[in-house]
């Protein structure tokens, strides 16, 4: 009996094998694995009280309830705007559609510095409707609400991406079972279409947090840097870093690279569920 | 019934009101003219399901054109058609999923522009039985009770009998995904029958299934439609399939009616040749009409009905032709192509030199093994029946 042959036609001899897998690795090593344990290795190099005590801060608690707030603020509204966009886009067919489609990828084109700067330019002293929101006692620049425009500008094509392609290859054919079968529109959608798109939008959901807890360009031009106050957790490393804070520096930097960490695990595990629903 | 009856709540209609949509140009040749002038007011004799010259135009494509259809209440109506015929758009548009540009459809006389798909009640299967993918058998049952609030009582004794009705009380808590193509057929089913709809509408329901339980569910869904007596309306474009399980048979092509009527008075006495073409093969050959019959090549056979010496088209089945070794008068001289065999016999495929052309004969067992047919052999052909259609569609 001849065995089958081990070797297909596509695979090399082993050392080739093995000089590809080494520099995969040593790439991975070099450039993520080593910096990243650099982070944790500088934040607890005084000790875990010192590391405490850089996040116990005042000044860094304000940072973090400040991250969570406009986090909390833009994934929801990102979350409605998602969802009806990839809506409209998979299910009607509109002048318009497919300049959505583009627009909706601009964010990840632009440098996020300059998405900060059209905010200035609308909003700032000197804006388009700047002066006309001051007389109205509203502060957008250099205040949250600036910060959370900033966010959802550079968040929102996260959840739509995620569902259009799954809305087009689901079809409305459950949908319509449901209408002909006396559902309401509400109820089509949250008893069929939420259940069936449900992994993909979580999906998106943790794309779009991880991104807003670590955007920085965005935020940086429209917040202003008022320490405790519009600070978010990414403009707290840059500030404690450039006033030689090193330790301090890190310890607040492992706080976003370990909600880099948990989006990861959660990334891998809904994916096996949107690919397998 | 626990829904209230349609009746109860149509409006009363001018006795005109349709008058004035082109109906009557829209009537095959050959259906009942009398279906026209229905009474407005639906009686006790009125059909279930009413259409007056429906329209529906997709871009440029007319998917329906000026359709107008009876179907009374209690029967099992198949609407018969190759793709793109329009069959489904007037299903869809009985379901409420589509909206006709023009044209009117009632179902217990009340008029479908004035309720929305979900106000309808009616029971639709899709063909790729569109299940809800995230719910179980049970719950997908349930799914037209739940929407309507009813209690978790009411829909278990519901659920419960249906489940009964497509002999799946096992698989209750399976996901369609675990379900053969079959099951998940009746899950469908049994789901657009929860609610009690007035009408049920399916759309291929077989189409995506393999030939054995095709055949299976046919005979299923016949012995249901006995039992439960439920007014069903089915698109499909296997011809076996709507003479098996209908009792009336609808013959599309290109957004038109071509002929209603009976299974056996379809085949028996198609209205023109697309219907003739499209009912199984048929031969088809060029003739001189003179005189009540018909020349083709050096042959005659007689034709009632048509007159004119006009040059013309003769529909010939292959189970109408008659095969011999001898010559009898006004027979065909043919020879032998190849002879094959066939579930009920034996299909003979032959060239005819007097018209250049090829023609296929079906004979029985029994007289094809007397025959003993090989290829190049020389036969003679008798032509049992052959029709000519005054409005000849492929000779235009």
């Amino acid at each position: 009996m001849i065995e089958p042959s081990a070797v297909a036609a596509t695979s090399e001899p082993v050392w080739v094998r093995r000089i590809v897998i080494a520099i995969a690795v040593g790439f991975v090593g070099l450039f993520v694995v080593v910096p990243l344990a650099a982070v944790f290795g500088e934040a607890l190099r005084n000790g875990l009280a010192a590391y405490g005590n850089a996040i116990v801060d005042p000044i860094a608690l304000a940072a973090i309830k400040l991250t969570f707030l406009a986090a909390g603020v833009a994934v929801p509204l990102n979350v409605v705007f998602g969802i009806a966009a990839s809506w409209a886009i998979a299910r009607f067919r509109f002048a318009g559609r497919s300049v959505l489609i583009t627009v909706i990828d601009l964010p990840l084109a632009v440098s996020p510095v300059i998405a900060g700067m059209l905010f200035i330019l609308l909003f700032g002293k000197h804006g388009l409707v700047g002066p006309w929101v001051a007389d109205h006692g509203i502060k957008i620049v250099f205040a949250l609400p600036g910060i959370v425009l900033a966010t959802i500008f550079v968040t929102f094509p996260f959840v739509a991406r995620e569902l259009i392609p799954l809305m087009e290859s689901q079809g409305a054919e459950e949908e319509e079972a449901a209408i002909v079968l006396g559902a309401s529109g509400w109820q089509t959608f949250v008893r069929v279409t939420l259940p069936k798109i449900k992994w993909g939008l979580l999906y998106g959901v943790v794309l779009c947090t991880a991104r807003a807890m670590g955007e920085f360009g965005a935020v940086s031009v429209v917040s202003g840097h008022i320490r405790g106050r519009t600070n978010t957790l990414p403009l707290h490393v840059e500030i404690l870093y450039n006033e030689y804070e090193y330790q301090a520096a890190f310890a607040v930097a492992s706080l976003l690279a370990i909600l880099a960490l948990v989006s990861l695990v959660a990334r891998r595990v809904i994916a096996r569920r949107v690919e397998s629903p | 019934m626990t829904i209230e009856h349609p009746r109860l709540h149509a409006r009363p209609l001018p006795q005109d009101a349709a008058s004035g949509l082109p109906t009557a140009v829209a009537l095959p040749r050959g259906a009942p003219a009398a279906t026209v002038h229905a009474p407005r007011t639906p009686g006790p004799d009125a059909p279930l399901i009413e259409v007056r010259g429906l329209a529906k135009q997709f871009g440029t494509f007319r998917a329906l054109d000026d359709v107008s259809l009876d179907v009374p209440g209690g029967g099992l109506l198949a609407l018969l058609g190759p793709s793109g015929s329009g069959k489904t758009t007037l299903l869809r548009i009985l379901a409420g999923l589509e909206h006709p540009d023009r044209g009117s459809a009632r179902i217990d006389g009340v008029d479908l522009a004035t309720q929305s798909a979900r106000q309808r009640n009616v029971g639709l299967v899709f063909q790729h039985y569109a299940l809800f993918r995230h719910l179980d058998v049970y719950e997908n049952i349930a799914f037209a009770l739940r929407v309507r609030k009813r209690r978790d009582a009411e829909v278990d004794a519901r659920v419960r009998e249906l489940l009964a009705l497509i002999q799946l009380e096992s698989l209750e808590r399976r996901l369609p995904s675990q379900l053969s193509g079959g099951q998940r057929q009746r899950v469908a089913l049994a789901r657009a029958l929860a609610a009690r709809p007035r009408v049920l509408l399916l759309d291929e329901p077989f189409g995506a299934l393999d030939a054995q339980v095709r055949a299976e569910l046919r005979g299923w869904l016949r012995r249901l439609h006995d039992e439960i007596q439920l007014t069903t309306v089915f698109v499909t474009h296997d011809q076996d399939e709507a003479f098996e399980v209908a009792d009336r048979v609808v013959v599309m092509n290109r957004g038109k009616i071509e002929q209603v009527g009976a299974p056996a008075e379809v085949f028996e006495h198609p209205a023109n040749d697309f219907v003739m073409r499209f009912l199984g093969h048929v031969n088809v050959l060029e003739a001189e009409l003179r005189g009540g019959q018909a020349r083709i090549g050096d042959a005659t056979i007689a034709i009632g009905g048509v007159e004119g010496g006009s040059h013309s088209r003769v529909y010939v089945r292959p189970h109408d032709i008659d095969v011999a070794r001898v010559a009898t008068t006004g027979a065909l001289a043919a020879q032998v192509v190849r002879v094959t065999p066939l579930s009920g016999g034996l299909k003979i495929e032959l060239t005819v030199p007097s018209i250049g052309s090829q023609l296929r004969a079906d004979i029985d067992w029994e007289r094809g093994s007397a025959l003993a047919l090989r290829s190049g052999d020389d036969v003679y052909l008798s032509l049992r029946r052959a029709r000519v259609f005054a409005h000849d569609g492929a000779a235009a």
